[in-house]
């Protein structure tokens, strides 16, 4: 299968369940929203050592956020409820809580209550004001600005984290201009993130690795470098590959943005040298969904 | 399905205990005309009383209502009643959730020991608005209130949780022991006002509202405009308007009082 010159391999990416949350950040101008959401989600790229996967889903402007500021909406991915949770806590409270005219909101909906302010506002020291409207409730805690206002409970879902593809190109640079082409697609899509640095991703991972203390390792079948060494799967005409990874609240998400991204690098001049588009999998043994490419670009 | 349309056959000379109301859920019209209630010394049926038309129990509308219906909306819940008239005393009183909404004055007791759901009174309430009930010390625990009118005296007694907005002026001896909550008062207020309060938010324009406590600061408060945006979908009118206040709170000497007062700045 081609499209517009360009192949895609007839294979699949493979993702697994995880536990999403949202949370809305607002503050004065774009600009503190913005600091304290980067602030937020730095070293939130990978479960494996940073907890959590975390980005900035899109920019809100003032009259889709709660207190009718501008401000930007973060989802945050993890295997467990209690990294989650963890993780939520911590960084409200040292990257929002700290960050100047900021406020938090919950961003989503559901049964499952997970904290966002509630143990946050014992930083108050007595002087935290509860306000419960429309059976929410909202701390105001106070700080040298003002108030941080934050709400008691965001809530967790199930969502899936993992879906990627990957850009087999003839040159770093086009390969560079091509995942950006592919990011900036699918910057403000709703309902998912990449939260690899600038949302490519250059160490592609297989699992396991020669040494035993390692639970995954570089993946060598792509490396360029390595090509003349292993079992390559990269075409003779390909010297660089990165990764795009997506996670997403669900299946249909992940598959509409990926989906997305691929047209939209067919569509651009780079196309020229892109090789091929290919997916990272582990043999469908480990991950509990699959996204064909082929069947996606159909 | 159409609501429930109560009117009264006559006019009423004893008082009535209103809360059968709350009887009506899940019952047929037959079975609703059937409740038997006291009516001075008899024992009637509900349709002795009232005419109803309709048939959704969760929808009801009562007419030509007299201070002689007392209890109307008691312990009301997941039900949405109308009233239009002037109504008797300890309107609802407990009341649970769903929403009551009274087109005239109210008399004494109203809202005592309400949990929650949302109260209009487009009229005047008595003394004794939102007491403490006989079955509990707080006499607002949770829920939003709206009175386009004035509120009588001793009224809003250790309040609990909710949010309560008077248009017109308060009486004397009014939010006392008030735990917490917010309270709007747009009109004047009567003596005694937050006697023993512990915490709370209030809202007023009326300077008398700060006696005895001091100016905070000038700091920006984000949960004014956001609470403003959120009262605004509760009430369906904006109840805070502006967001330029000035802040009390009470004073060092009295470090247990964390009760905070905005005062409407006059331009």
């Amino acid at each position: 299968m081609k499209i517009k010159g360009i192949e895609i391999h007839n294979t699949f990416a493979e993702a697994f369940n995880m536990k999403a949350a949202r949370i809305i950040v607002t503050a004065d101008n774009n600009k503190w929203a913005k600091n304290a959401c980067m602030s937020f989600t730095g070293f939130a790229t990978s479960v494996i050592a940073c907890g959590i996967e975390a980005g900035i889903e899109k920019q809100l402007n003032k009259n889709e956020t709660p207190d009718g500021r501008p401000g930007f909406s973060i989802l945050l991915f993890s295997m467990s409820r209690s990294q989650l949770e963890k993780q939520l806590e911590t960084r409200v409270g040292q990257c929002l809580l700290t960050c100047p005219t900021t406020a938090v909101f919950s961003g989503i909906d559901s049964e499952d209550k997970i904290p966002l302010g509630k143990n946050l506002r014992y930083f108050g020291d007595g002087y935290q004001i509860s306000k419960k409207i429309n059976s929410k409730r909202y701390w105001r805690i106070p700080v040298m600005d003002g108030e941080f206002m934050c709400e008691e409970y965001t809530s967790r879902i199930s969502a899936i984290g993992g879906g990627n593809f990957l850009i087999l190109s003839k040159s770093r640079k086009s390969c560079l201009e091509a995942c950006e082409i592919a990011i900036e697609a699918i910057k403000n899509e709703a309902n998912i993130i990449t939260p690899f640095p600038g949302g490519v991703v250059r160490s592609g991972s297989k699992v396991g690795s020669k040494y035993k203390a390692l639970i995954a390792s570089t993946n060598d079948a792509f490396c360029p470098t390595l090509k003349s060494l292993t079992q390559s799967k990269l075409p003779s005409t390909v010297s660089c590959v990165m990764e795009i990874v997506i996670n997403g609240i669900s299946h249909n998400d992940i598959a509409n943005a990926t989906k997305k991204s691929i047209l939209a690098i067919s569509n651009s001049k780079v196309k020229k040298d892109i090789v091929a588009v290919s997916a990272g999998n582990y043999g469908g043994k480990l991950g509990q969904h699959k996204f064909y490419l082929r069947k996606i670009l159909k | 399905m159409n609501e429930l349309n109560l009117t009264p056959k006559f006019k009423f000379e004893y008082k009535i205990d209103m809360s059968f109301i709350n009887d009506f859920k899940n019952k047929t019209i037959k079975q609703i005309n059937s409740i038997k209630i006291y009516y001075g010394s008899k024992c009637l049926r509900v349709c002795d009383l009232f005419k109803i038309k309709g048939a959704n129990p969760s929808k009801i509308i009562i007419t030509n209502c007299s201070t002689m219906m007392e209890n109307v909306g008691k312990k009301l819940c997941d039900t949405h009643l109308t009233v239009h008239g002037n109504i008797g005393n300890s309107a609802a009183l407990e009341m649970i959730s769903g929403t009551l909404i009274i087109k005239g004055n109210v008399g004494l007791s109203c809202a005592s020991g309400m949990r929650g759901g949302k109260l209009f009174i487009y009229g005047n309430t008595g003394d004794k608005f939102c007491s403490s009930p006989n079955t509990s010390r707080e006499g607002l625990i949770d829920g939003n209130i709206y009175v386009r009118g004035s509120v009588g005296s001793n009224s809003i007694q250790r309040m609990r949780r909710g949010i309560i907005v008077i248009e017109k002026n308060i009486g004397d001896n009014c939010c006392s022991n008030l735990i917490s909550g917010t309270i709007i008062v747009k009109g004047k207020i009567g003596d005694n006002f937050l006697e023993d309060s512990k915490r709370g938010t209030i809202f007023g324009s009326d300077k008398k509202v700060v006696k005895g406590y001091r100016k905070a600061n000038d700091a920006n408060y984000n949960f004014i405009p956001f609470m403003g945006k959120l009262l605004e979908l509760i009430y369906d009118r904006k109840v805070l308007k502006g967001s330029s206040f000035l802040r009390y709170q009470g004073c060092l000497a009295n470090s247990t009082n964390l009760t905070e007062i905005f005062l409407t700045r006059k331009n």
